[in-house]
């Protein structure tokens, strides 16, 4: 074990000396001891003896020149004594070296207001290279279908398999579930009037008009639009996108184009199948309301409007559009690092419902204004 | 070779480790066998063959990643795989380990990285872990990219900072998967030199994984060479030694860098 003494040598000078083994696990206790021994030491000398060292390594090292830094600070001479030559090479290396002491430089630090006025240029930013990338990839989508042997139908196929067919169990989940919350909630308050029956108007158009395709498309987002954006971000990190650039290979043909064709048409299948299962999830609870499925039905005859249902699948390849190119695009943005690849995964799923929302409410106002 | 005799004065006669007849491999499939050798302490061990012979095989049963199929490993006379809870966690943190890809964390800076080990197993000041993680990249000659992030710096940097690592808690044994690989002559004759002045100024033992003939020559005490056609160990000696008088075709090929016919 290590010992270390600390004694005034005369009325001026300060003696450290230490003895044993002077490596990581004596570190903690010279350190503190001596930045305490030397707290009074305010003239004179510090001279620390190493006589009596069997083993010196960086870490003990350390606490040679952090004593040595605040003999620095305090004006004080230091100096070392009986120091073995086997440990002066890796002594040397560090002895007087203030950079080791110097803090990262916080120039560059901005204040809240600069921050703010960064984080608007940010987003201006991404939103003019969202508006620019669905340009060139309507460019890119009119001329791949000028040449559509030039798709990748094969990739298509796959992200329709994965991204639709494979998701028609969590789709047929939540939209059950929501069907079923909706028609209960609205159930209590209606039957006070004795109007429970016109829960079945609300959840066919609300189901049909709305939630079918907001609910597949935040599914849809959540689940493939940042799978789009980790497979093509990874292939970012391995420069794989750049081996397609310089071969010559249009990448938001070879990678966007596939994926945005089988977003665009899964969407309306899977709204549809959404429709279909909310509803039953609304029959379900109007059953155990005490009506009968006759009665369900031929209310749903009298709510239903086929142009609600038309809306939906109409918003629905938007949605699909917007999720799969979202998805794309911060793939295709992906920087370098290990955490890149995660950060674009979450940008693509926020990024994918926010234009969604802001999309739906425009539609919404259009469509009022249209009459329909 | 003048740093030859000086690293051979500080090589001891105590074996820092001892594999005993170990046959390590995957999934059922035999990669090595038979293999017996033991290192001292203070010797700079190579561990060499071609592409393919079970050298990080070799490593990852030195270092705990993998289990023996059968046979023994022991670092510092014990057998990690008998040990378990805070002794197998002692064992670990007396040796270190540089992987081939550095495998620094990436979200933390070079200071952070190496400074990773001294806050989780110390209870040191913050401020001497920050001057020892600095002293410790200035020891690879980092210290002036202490608060770069690893995407930052280059892979030969990102090897040296994680030899730092490595360093971090003083271990007397480290343990590098191929330390030069990819980087230029010039950054692979300073890592060299690092290795050996480690070796000389604190006695490390290391066990490197390497390829590199000149590497070879100028750091290692003494080499095993692997071969996959035999699953083992085919030549064990020091490298000049091995090199003037090669025991046989492989060896001679490997040393000579001529094809191997065969």
């Amino acid at each position: 074990m290590p010992e270390i003494k600390i004694q005034k040598e005369n009325e001026k000078n300060l003696r450290i000396t230490l003895s044993g083994r002077l490596d990581i696990s004596a570190a903690e206790a010279l350190w503190s001891q001596s930045a305490k021994g030397l707290r009074s030491q305010s003239e004179g000398a510090v001279i620390v003896d190493l006589s009596a060292v069997d083993y010196l390594d960086v870490s003990g090292t350390a606490c040679l020149v952090q004593i040595e830094h605040l003999c620095k600070e305090k004006n004080l001479k230091f100096s070392v004594e009986g120091m073995n030559p086997d440990f002066e090479s890796i002594y040397k290396r560090f002895t007087g070296d203030n950079f080791l002491f110097t803090t990262p430089d916080n120039r560059n630090k901005l204040s809240i207001t600069q921050d703010v006025g960064k984080a608007a240029i940010l987003i201006y930013n991404d939103l003019c290279d969202y508006v620019r990338f669905f340009g060139e990839l309507s460019v890119v989508m009119v001329k791949s279908f000028s040449t559509p042997h030039r798709i990748r139908w094969h990739d298509t196929m796959v992200t329709f398999e994965k991204a639709g067919v494979n998701a028609l169990a969590v789709v047929a989940l939540i939209s059950f579930l929501v069907g079923l919350i909706i028609s209960f909630q609205a159930a209590i308050p209606m039957k006070q009037f004795g109007v429970e029956i016109f829960v079945v108007d609300l959840l066919t158009i609300a189901v049909l008009r709305e939630l079918g395709a907001f609910m597949t498309a935040l599914v849809l987002a959540g689940r493939s639009g940042s799978a789009f954006a980790a497979e093509i971000g990874t292939m970012k990190v391995n420069e794989e996108v750049s081996a397609l650039v310089t071969m010559g290979v249009d990448p938001i043909r070879f990678l966007v184009v596939s994926r945005m064709i089988a977003g665009i048409v899964l969407m309306p299948f899977l709204t549809m199948f959404a429709n279909v299962v909310a509803i039953a999830g609304g029959l379900v609870v109007m059953l155990l309301q005490g009506f009968t499925v006759d009665a369900f039905f031929n209310q749903f005859k009298q709510a239903f409007n086929p142009s609600d249902l038309w809306i939906g699948l109409f918003k629905s390849l938007f949605f699909g559009g917007i999720v799969a190119g979202a998805g794309c695009y911060q793939g295709l943005k992906t920087l370098s690092g290990p955490t890149a690849v995660g950060d674009s995964t979450t940008k693509a799923v926020v990024s994918s419902i926010v234009i969604i929302v802001t999309v739906d409410g425009i539609f919404s106002i259009m469509f009022y204004f249209l009459g329909i | 070779m003048s740093n030859q005799s000086e690293i051979k004065k500080k090589i001891s006669d105590e074996t820092i480790i001892d594999v005993k007849k170990m046959v390590a491999g995957y999934d059922g499939n035999v990669i090595l066998k038979d293999v017996t050798f033991s290192v001292k302490k203070g010797e700079v061990f190579v561990i060499l063959g071609g592409s393919g012979c079970g050298k990080t095989t070799l490593l990852k049963n030195l270092i705990g990643l993998y289990e023996p199929l059968s046979g023994e490993v022991l670092i510092k006379n014990k057998n990690l795989w008998s040990l378990s809870g805070d002794d197998r966690g002692k064992l670990l943190r007396s040796f270190g380990v540089m992987y081939q890809s550095g495998a620094l964390f990436g979200s933390m800076t070079i200071a952070e990285n190496v400074g990773l080990p001294l806050e989780e197993f110390t209870d040191l000041d913050p401020a001497a872990i920050k001057l020892i993680s600095r002293m410790k990249l200035k020891l690879v000659g980092l210290d002036e990219y202490a608060e770069y992030l690893p995407s930052s710096i280059s892979g030969g940097m990102q090897k040296r900072a994680a030899i730092a690592r490595a360093l971090a808690l003083d271990a007397d044994l480290i343990f590098l998967d191929e330390p030069s690989a990819g980087l230029d002559p010039v950054t692979a004759a300073g890592l060299d030199n690092l290795i050996l002045t480690l070796s000389e100024s604190l006695g490390i033992t290391f066990v490197v994984v390497t390829h590199e003939l000149a590497s070879i020559m100028k750091i290692s005490d003494r080499i095993i060479m692997l071969d996959k056609s035999v699953k083992s160990i085919i030549a064990e000696g020091e490298p000049g030694q091995l090199k003037d008088h090669p025991p046989n075709d492989i060896v001679r090929h490997f040393f000579n860098r001529e094809e191997d016919k065969e």
